[in-house]
Formats: C-alpha cells, structure tokens, sequence
C-alpha cells in the first residue's frame, strides 16, 4: 500500500487545536534539540517520575539508542534523538506486525497501571495508611511511567498526522460535512463513554496539584471495531469505484480511529494514576502537617522522587519516635 | 463564519460566552437549557459535561480530536471549535446557527 506523507507538515494546526509552530527545536553542538508542547511545564518530580520513560521511547519503539532529555529553567521538556513523527507514523500506517507488537506490550504495561490505580485506591481508603505503602506506590509510579512513556509516545505526535492523511482520503469521496458525521462516527472512545457515565474525567492539565482532584478510576478498552459500524464509512465506501481506493480509506480509517483511542487512553489511564499519587502525596501531608498540607505537598513538586521517599521516611521515623 | 466541525448536527438559539478565566455557578449552567455556549479561553472537559443541557457548543480554541470536542461528540451535542480571532463576532445574547458537520457558523446581528 501506498501512502505519502508530503506535505504533512504544512498543516498549520493540529487537531488537538496546538500550533505546530509550537514545537521548538534548537542546536547545541550539532546535536538537535526539541521542546514538545512547550507550554506544558513539569515540576522537577514529574520530569524525574517521566524522564527515564522519556530516553526510553526509541529503544523500546524501534530498538534504536536511547533519546537524552532535559528540564530548562522554564521548566521545559527539550529531547534529542527522538524517532521523528514521520518514522513513527510510516510504521503505524503501515507496519502491521510491528505495530500489533507494540499494542500487546502497551496492553499489559496500561493494565499494570490500572491495578496499581486500584492498589493506591485500597491505601487511600484506608483508616491509617502505612510509611511503607506510600514509598512503594511512590516508586512504582516511576516505574510505570518509564515503561508507559514509550507507548504513549506512540501516538503523541502522530494522531494528528494520521486523522489528516484520513481527512484527505475521505475528502476524495465525499463533501467535508460527510467527513465530518464520519469522522465523529469512528472517532469514539469507550474511556470517554465511561467516564461521563461515572463522571470521572481527569482535568486537562498533567501537571501535578495540590490540593488534589478527586480520585477516579478509567473503565474502558481499545474497540478496534468501532470503525466498522459507522454507517458515514459504509456509504463512502460503497460510493468507491476502485477497490484500491476503498481498501485505502478502510485503512486510514482505522489507523486514525485507533490513534484517537490510544490518545484518549494515554489521557484517562495516565490521568487516573497521576490523580492517585497526588492524593497519596497530600494524604501523607495531612498526616505530618495538618495545619497546612497544601503548601507541605506543594514542597514535593520541587523535588526528586527518592528525596520525597527521603523526607516521608525521615518524618515517618520521627513521628514514631 | 467558520471553525472546524466536530459533532455533527444543525442548532439556532442565543449565544451565551463563557470566559475561562471566571468561575460559574453549577447552577447558572444547568440554567443555559436553550443556549448555544460559546467557550472562551480553556476548553476543557469537565466544562463540556457541565453544559451538556445547552444545545450546541462553540469554542474559541480546539482542534476536532481535542478531549472536549470528544465529549461533546459522546454527548451528542452539535460542536464547532477552533473559531480563533472570529469568536470576537460573537455577542451575549445574540442569535446564532451553528452547523457541527461544516463548521459554519452564522450570526444574526
């Protein structure tokens, strides 16, 4: 199957609705730089909970070298050496073995997620909850993060990519309201459906907050099938007078309905564990600072993971003694 | 005008803005039953689910897979986001017909 990726880049806007032109990139010592989203800023313990993920993404995705990465004055994520969209979208287009790999191992790391969402609910709703739980669902964070990073790099820079090279093909076949009705049709989430049905929508920002959200688990799955009931999709397909043409559109199709739905996973499930650390966090705060726990897990953002496990455990001793 | 088309359907009714940056009351937003809401600023998930009585969405900023426009598609409620410098021709109060499949959007003055 052929399909060109020219022009991609010259799409002025994502479908997120971020300009592209916010991608900055920049060279020191020959070496390319590239700040993603840079007005997403992260604390200093979320770029440590995140950065091995992030070094990880080119290794685990194509078993190239690992990106290097790193945090600006302005609290900016700036990466070097990572796969470029163009590589990552070319093999989730069309690589198909490499891309059910890739799904499988995503699947099992998200579902590790989930069950750890579950164990820090079973902390948080105890009456007391022990120094030691705390430190290790602090450290399995960090774990997490590391091995979810790459999967969910996967579709962070290509979703936008994928829905357009969709959007062009079905613009062939029908007038742009059509697209539309079929866009919206295959671009469904069960996370979504879900989490309005238990009103459990993580907030936008990614950055962590205290006092904390409330906490909420993400129920759903990817349906690869939600393409095939689109009714929009049938009657553009049945319109094609070439097979090439239809195969072509049933694929794209796909791809971009995919992409949507591991995007708006990345969102719920990486949500719903970043909500429980913080109310771990402001748990423990409450516990050691009562007067003011805001500000005491407030002090957390600016420090790594093991110094935060450090302070818990050291005012956890003395608190005993 | 035109935005980007994010949920399908045809709605007319008066345009109620919301500015981001200033909280409403609950209530006053189960009380917009007959509003097209008009987002300015942050457009955020939460406060699509908040609206979901209105009956058609506008909104400055967002793209068509943005986590809101996938609310409001859930939601069945007519969307256009992405309008940029043009949601400045919107008024409180003012008539509008909002079509979600073309983006186009018509103000009545």
């Amino acid at each position: 199957m052929t399909l060109r990726f020219r022009n991609l880049a010259a799409v002025g806007s994502t479908a997120h609705g971020s300009q592209i032109d916010e991608f900055l990139t920049t060279e020191i010592d020959g070496e390319k730089w590239t700040c993603i989203r840079p007005t997403r800023r992260l604390s200093r313990l979320e770029f440590d909970v995140k950065s091995k993920g992030f070094c990880q993404v080119p290794v685990v995705l194509f078993n190239s070298s690992p990106a290097a990465c790193h945090l600006d004055d302005e609290n900016r994520v700036w990466y070097s050496n990572l796969p470029e969209p163009h590589e990552i979208a070319t093999s989730f287009l069309l690589a198909d073995d490499w891309l059910s790999d890739r799904l499988a191992e995503r699947r099992f790391v998200f579902d590790a997620i989930k069950t750890q969402v579950d164990a820090i609910h079973a902390t948080l709703e105890a009456d007391y909850v022990k120094t030691e739980a705390v430190v290790e669902h602090l450290r399995a964070w960090k774990e997490l993060c590391t091995e979810a990073f790459p999967y969910m790099f996967l579709v962070l820079t290509i979703d936008d990519l994928v829905l357009h090279l969709a959007q062009r093909w079905i613009d062939r076949q029908c007038s742009p309201g059509q697209r539309t009705e079929l866009l919206a049709q295959v671009c469904r989430s069960v996370y979504v459906r879900n989490a309005i049905a238990n009103n459990a929508i993580p907030r936008l920002s990614k950055s962590l907050q205290f006092p904390p959200s409330q906490l909420f688990r993400s129920i759903g799955y990817i349906d690869r099938s939600i393409f095939l009931r689109s009714e929009a999709l049938a009657n553009v397909i049945a319109r094609c007078e070439v097979w090439h043409k239809a195969q072509t559109i049933l694929h794209v199709t796909e791809r971009a309905s995919l992409a949507f739905q591991l995007s708006e996973e990345n969102f719920h499930v990486m949500g719903s564990l970043t909500t429980a650390c913080e109310n771990l966090l402001y748990r423990f705060s409450l516990s050691v600072a009562p007067e003011a726990p805001t500000e005491f897990a407030n002090r957390y953002r600016d420090l790594t993971l093991e110094e935060c496990v450090a302070d818990i455990q050291s005012r956890s001793t003395r608190r005993k003694t | 005008m035109k935005g980007i088309g994010a949920c399908p359907g045809k709605r007319n009714g008066p345009v109620y803005i919301f500015e981001a940056s200033v909280a409403v009351p609950d209530k006053k937003i189960g009380a917009l039953a007959d509003y097209i809401i008009a987002f300015n600023g942050a457009f955020t998930p939460r406060r699509v689910i908040d609206a979901r009585s209105c009956i058609a969405i506008l909104a400055r900023g967002g793209g068509f897979t943005c986590h809101a426009a996938s609310i409001a598609r859930e939601l069945n409620i007519p969307c256009v986001v992405g309008l940029g410098r043009m949601f400045d021709n919107l008024v409180d109060g003012n008539m509008a017909t909002i079509d979600g499949s073309t983006g186009l959007v018509e103000v009545e003055k």
